[in-house]
């Protein structure tokens, strides 16, 4: 009876110890979200509009639900405030674009008028949530900055965190350049460029954070689209090197997914982690 | 006399003209270095639109030398030459630039200048045609070549070219 007792308890500490040991090594723990433009490369003379399309969605890349303008945002409302920004190829930044909330995706049309590279990105508003243990052992998750999120009684391990998702893309008009980078939140750079990526070819970028690179290794995850038409995500994992370098070799031609986070103290009053996230959409055209 | 002289001129201009001519059909004929033969099939498809060519030199190392020929007017479409676009986009392109063409057998020469009349060295190097066609399909063919040397080149068809027929010439060979 004691012995069975006894072994029970390790079971459960065992069990313990590998959920732990899986929460830590899975690094990506919220919805897919994406920003999506009709096209990478153009060229032309007559100024171009794109269309960019931006949802949150796990499905790549059918949308789910979609992003509303943070000024035209109600407060409380349930919607997902974003600010649609581009950097233009001579670093002119255009912020607040218009884009419409079409309930499963928002649809922006935005117009390229200088030659070169242009990076587009959907700042989305700091989502505060806070995770916490149950009494059973258990993880919970509430929405709300810690002392304002409803929390059962007698939880412990309580983890303020600010969620700060930068989703981005890249698209050149008549020539690559290198593109600008917002330096804030997490970026890729792109080692020859993120508008040049072909199948059977490899690829090296570099994590960064804040304009910086990443200073330890951390974990991406690859997707290619059209997740719909196959049975396995196929998700690629890939570590970084100490400096956030790391290389894809694109297998299929095709819309892809790069996803990480990364975890950093925060240095907000009464949150303890910013837990960045990027979700960068990136097109592998065939040879 | 003053139709003396009038005919001495003719024959003075005959004379030059004549030699001229010789002159400069010898000279063009030691340029070519390259000529490749570009067969469009006439093929059975409704709307049929004329394809997008390019021809251009690569190093060994895959970096862009020169465009060698271009046929797409409309700056437009030069993107959907994906592998030429990647290396060429940002290139001058206008003399080298053309219309699109009929289906049929074609001659393109090449001198062995770049854009700027600078003259590219002997050695090899990656001949590399791309067609695509709106509606249709896009083929990519990528031939190591030695420039400045007497061969001959053949690439099998596929689905947007008939067979390619490249020849590469010894320079200042008369033929």
């Amino acid at each position: 009876m004691f012995i069975n007792y006894r072994y029970k308890q390790y079971k459960i500490l065992a069990a313990a110890i590998v959920s732990l040991l899986l929460m830590n090594s899975a690094t990506v723990h919220a919805h897919a979200r994406w920003i999506i433009a009709s096209h990478s490369n153009l060229s032309g003379k007559i100024p171009h509009t794109i269309n960019v399309d931006m949802s949150i969605s796990n499905e790549l890349f059918q949308p789910h639900y979609g992003f509303v303008m943070r000024d035209k945002a109600k407060k409380n409302s349930r919607v997902t405030p974003a600010q649609l920004q581009m950097l233009n190829p001579d670093a002119s930044m255009e912020t607040n674009l218009e884009f419409n909330f079409l309930t499963l995706k928002s649809v922006a049309a935005v117009e390229l008028k200088q030659s070169g590279t242009f990076h587009l990105s959907l700042q989305q508003d700091p989502v505060y949530f806070v995770n916490y243990q149950k009494p059973d052992n258990s993880k919970g998750r509430a929405f709300g900055k810690k002392g304002q999120a409803k929390l059962p009684d007698n939880v412990s391990d309580v983890v303020g965190i600010r969620y700060l998702p930068t989703l981005d893309t890249f698209v050149s008009r008549n020539k690559m350049t290198k593109p600008v980078s917002f330096s804030i939140g997490l970026e890729l750079l792109a080692e020859s460029h993120p508008n040049d990526l072909f199948v059977g070819e490899s690829a090296r970028f570099q994590l960064q954070l804040n304009g910086k690179p990443v200073d330890k290794a951390v974990s991406i995850d690859v997707v290619e689209g059209n997740t719909r038409y196959r049975n396995e995500r196929k998700t690629q994992k890939i570590t970084t090197d100490k400096n956030g370098w790391f290389e894809i070799k694109w297998q299929v031609a095709g819309m892809y997914l790069i996803e990480t986070e990364f975890d950093m103290p925060s240095k907000e009053v009464g949150i303890d982690i910013d837990k960045y996230s990027l979700f960068t959409t990136l097109e592998v055209n065939p040879i | 006399m003053k139709k003396f002289i009038y005919y001495k001129f003719k024959i003075v201009f005959v004379l030059l003209s004549c030699f001229y001519s010789v002159f400069s059909s010898a000279t063009t004929q030691e340029a070519i270095k390259l000529n490749i033969e570009i067969n469009l099939p006439d093929l059975a498809v409704t709307p049929y639109h004329r394809p997008y060519v390019a021809v251009w030199l690569e190093t060994l190392q895959r970096e862009h030398v020169t465009t060698i020929s271009l046929w797409a007017d409309d700056l437009e479409w030069h993107k959907d030459l994906r592998q030429w676009w990647r290396k060429a986009g940002d290139e001058k392109i206008d003399g080298v630039t053309g219309a699109t063409r009929r289906p049929g057998k074609y001659q393109i020469k090449w001198m062995g200048f770049d854009e700027k009349q600078r003259v590219i060295e002997d050695g090899e190097y990656y001949l590399n045609i791309e067609v695509v066609r709106e509606e249709g399909g896009r083929n990519y063919f990528r031939q190591k070549i030695s420039l400045g040397q007497r061969q001959q080149y053949e690439l099998k068809s596929k689905t947007e070219l008939h067979t390619i027929k490249i020849n590469s010439y010894v320079k200042n060979n008369k033929e």
